[in-house]
C-alpha cells in the first residue's frame, strides 16, 4: 500500500486475492501445472501419432491400423463435445456482464467480472478443442488464405474471433479504472498497472466516456452472443443427411443450453469466491438467490425445447431419425442418456425448484451443488447430440465410440489450463469491480 | 457523441469486412456447403481481410477512450497477437507432425 493511504476494510477484503498468497495457492497452481504438462505430452503423443490413438475409429467396424474416419466411427467426439461446452460457458460471462449494465442491475455487479473472465478463459478452450480435432493443425493457415464461405468452420472462426476481440476490450475497458487504482493500492506492482492503464485520468468525463462506450459495447455482444452458438447449431443444423441434427430449433436450442451452462458456471464460481474468500457481505444470499431464479427459468426452458425436440424426431420422424432416438434412449448409449435426464437434469431442476412451492428453503449450497451437477450434465448432453448421431448415417451404423486415455487427458488439460489462467488473472486483477466498494 | 476519430475507425473497420466478404463471396464460384475449408476457389487471403476487419471496428471502442498513441499500440497488440496464435500453432504443431 503506498504511504498515506488507508484501504478501508471493505476494499482490503476485496483485494486479498491480490495482497494474500498461501502454500496452498502455490500447492493448487503446482497441482495444475503438473496436470497441464501431463495434457500437453499427451497432445504431442497424439500429433507425433495421428488421431488413430483416439477412440474416433470405428472400433469394430474397422481394426485400428485403418485410417480416421475411414470405416465411419464418429469423426467428431469428446473434442467437439467440449467445443461446445466451452462455447456454452462463454456465453454467459460476457452476456451476463452485458445484461448488468444494460439493464442497471447494480446488484449483480459483483458477479460481473467473474463472468466476463471466464468468456476470457472459455474461448481460447473452445479454439483448442477444435485444433485437438483437426488432424492437420500445420495447416491453420489455410483458414485465413483459402477459407471458404460455405464452409461452418470459418463461421465457427469468425464467431469466436468477434466474440473474443469483443471480450477482451469490454474487459479492458471495464477493468482500465480499477488497473489505475490498483497502482495506488500496491506499490510494488506500481510500473506495472501504470502502463497497462494507459494514461487513465480518472475524471469524471473519463469516467462517463467509458461508462457510454461499454453501453455501446453492450450493446453490440449480446447479438454477437446469440449469434455464435447459433453459428455452433449451424454447424451441426446444415450438415446433409444426418439424423438427429435436422432441425429448425437447434439454433434456439444451443442458445438456451449455453445460457444454462454459462449462468451455473458463474454461479458456481460466485459461490467458490464466496467461500474461499469470505466474501457473504458482497456475494449476499440475495445475488446468489437471484442468478439461481434466473437458472431456474432458463433450465425450464431449456428442458421444454428438449422434450420438443425428442418428441417430435421420435414420434413421426423418418426411420433413421428414429434409430439415433433408439440408440440412445435403448441402445448403447442408453446408460448414458438416462442417468443424465434423471441426474443431470432432473435433480438440478428440483433442487431449483423447490424454493417456489417451499417458501424460504433457498439453500446456496445446494443451488451449488446444483449447478455443478447441471455442468457436468450439458457436458454429456452435448456427447449425446454428436455422437450418436455421427454413429448412425442413413444406411447402417457405424460402431460405437469410446474415448481413449489420450483424449480424456487432453480435454481435461483445457479445464486445468482454463483453471490456471482464471488463477492467474484473479492474482493480478480484482476479481470484483472496485465500484462496487464505493456503492 | 463519438469522436472523428472513432468513426474514422469504425469506417475503416467496416470498409475492410465489406471488401472481405465481396471479396471471399464474389471469387468463389461453387455454392456447396462443406464443413471444411478446401483450398480451390475464392480470392486468396480474403478470410483474413474480413477477420481485420472485426478487429478494427471493435477496436473503435478503443479508439474512442484512449489517446491516439496507445490506441494504435493496442490495435496493434490485438492484430499480432491474432496472427501470432496461428504462427505458434502452425508452427509448433509442424515441427511434430511427422
Amino acid at each position: 500500500m503506498k504511504k498515506g493511504y488507508n484501504m478501508s476494510a471493505k476494499e482490503e477484503s476485496l483485494l486479498q486475492p491480490l495482497l494474500k498468497t498461501g502454500k496452498g495457492f502455490y500447492a493448487f497452481v503446482g497441482v495444475l501445472l503438473v496436470l497441464t504438462v501431463w495434457f500437453l505430452y499427451c497432445w504431442y503423443n497424439q500429433l507425433s501419432q495421428g488421431l488413430v490413438v483416439t477412440g474416433m475409429r470405428s472400433i469394430y467396424n474397422a481394426p485400428n491400423y485403418m485410417a480416421y474416419g475411414v470405416a465411419g466411427g464418429s469423426p467428431w467426439g469428446i473434442y467437439i463435445t467440449t467445443f461446445i461446452f466451452w462455447i456454452g460457458i462463454s456465453h454467459a460471462g460476457i452476456a451476463i456482464s452485458a445484461s448488468v449494465r444494460l439493464m442497471n442491475l447494480n446488484k449483480y455487479k459483483v458477479v460481473a467480472r467473474m463472468a466476463e473472465v471466464l468468456t476470457l478463459v472459455a474461448l481460447p478452450m473452445a479454439a483448442l478443442s477444435i485444433v485437438f480435432d483437426v488432424g492437420r493443425p500445420d495447416r491453420l493457415f489455410n483458414l485465413l488464405e483459402f477459407g471458404r464461405f460455405q464452409a461452418p468452420m470459418l463461421w465457427d472462426l469468425s464467431a469466436i474471433t468477434t466474440y473474443f476481440m469483443a471480450t477482451i476490450i469490454y474487459l479492458y475497458l471495464s477493468l482500465r479504472g480499477d488497473i489505475d487504482e490498483l497502482a495506488l493500492r500496491i506499490p510494488r506492482r506500481e510500473w506495472f498497472y501504470k502502463r497497462l492503464a494507459m494514461h487513465y485520468e480518472g475524471t469524471e468525463t473519463d469516467k462517463e466516456r467509458h461508462k457510454q462506450t461499454l453501453w455501446w459495447l453492450a450493446i453490440a455482444i449480446v447479438p454477437i452472443m446469440v449469434t455464435v452458438h447459433s453459428v455452433v447449431s449451424f454447424v451441426f443444423g446444415l450438415m446433409i443427411a444426418r439424423a438427429g441434427w435436422y432441425s429448425t430449433i437447434f439454433a434456439i436450442y444451443f442458445v438456451v443450453g449455453a445460457i444454462v451452462s454459462g449462468v451455473a458456471a458463474v454461479y458456481s464460481l460466485a459461490w467458490i469466491f464466496r467461500w474461499l474468500y469470505k466474501w457473504q457481505s458482497l456475494i449476499t444470499d440475495e445475488v446468489l438467490k437471484g442468478i439461481s431464479w434466473a437458472l431456474r427459468n432458463v433450465l425450464i426452458i431449456y428442458i421444454y425445447l428438449w422434450i420438443a425436440e425428442e418428441l417430435t424426431t421420435t414420434y413421426m420422424g423418418p426411420s433413421a431419425e428414429i434409430r439415433v432416438s433408439d440408440f440412445l434412449w435403448n441402445g448403447p448409449y442408453a446408460p448414458i442418456f438416462w442417468p443424465l435426464a434423471v441426474i443431470g437434469f432432473g435433480i438440478p431442476a428440483i433442487i431449483l425448484l423447490k424454493p417456489v412451492f417451499v417458501k424460504k428453503t433457498f439453500s446456496p449450497k445446494l443451488t451449488f451443488i446444483a449447478s455443478i451437477i447441471l455442468n457436468v450434465a450439458f457436458w454429456v448432453k452435448r456427447f449425446t447430440i454428436i455422437v450418436p448421431s455421427l454413429l448412425n448415417p442413413p444406411l447402417y451404423q457405424t460402431g460405437i465410440y469410446i474415448p481413449t486415455v489420450t483424449e480424456a487427458s487432453i480435454i481435461l488439460g483445457t479445464f486445468w489450463l482454463a483453471v490456471l489462467l482464471y488463477v492467474v488473472f484473479v492474482k493480478i486483477f480484482p476479481i470484483i469491480e472496485l465500484d462496487v466498494v464505493e456503492a | 457523441m463519438p469522436s472523428i476519430r472513432t468513426l474514422s475507425v469504425g469506417m475503416l473497420g467496416l470498409l475492410l469486412i465489406v471488401a472481405g466478404v465481396a471479396l471471399w463471396v464474389l471469387a468463389d464460384s461453387t455454392s456447396v456447403v462443406v464443413s471444411m475449408p478446401l483450398a480451390s476457389t475464392g480470392f486468396l487471403w480474403a478470410p483474413l481481410i474480413w477477420f481485420l476487419g472485426i478487429i478494427v471496428i471493435l477496436s473503435a471502442a478503443l479508439a474512442n477512450t484512449l489517446p491516439l498513441k496507445d490506441y494504435l499500440a493496442w490495435l496493434l497488440v490485438l492484430v499480432v497477437g491474432y496472427l501470432a496464435v496461428f504462427v505458434i500453432l502452425v508452427s509448433v504443431t509442424s515441427a511434430i507432425l511427422p
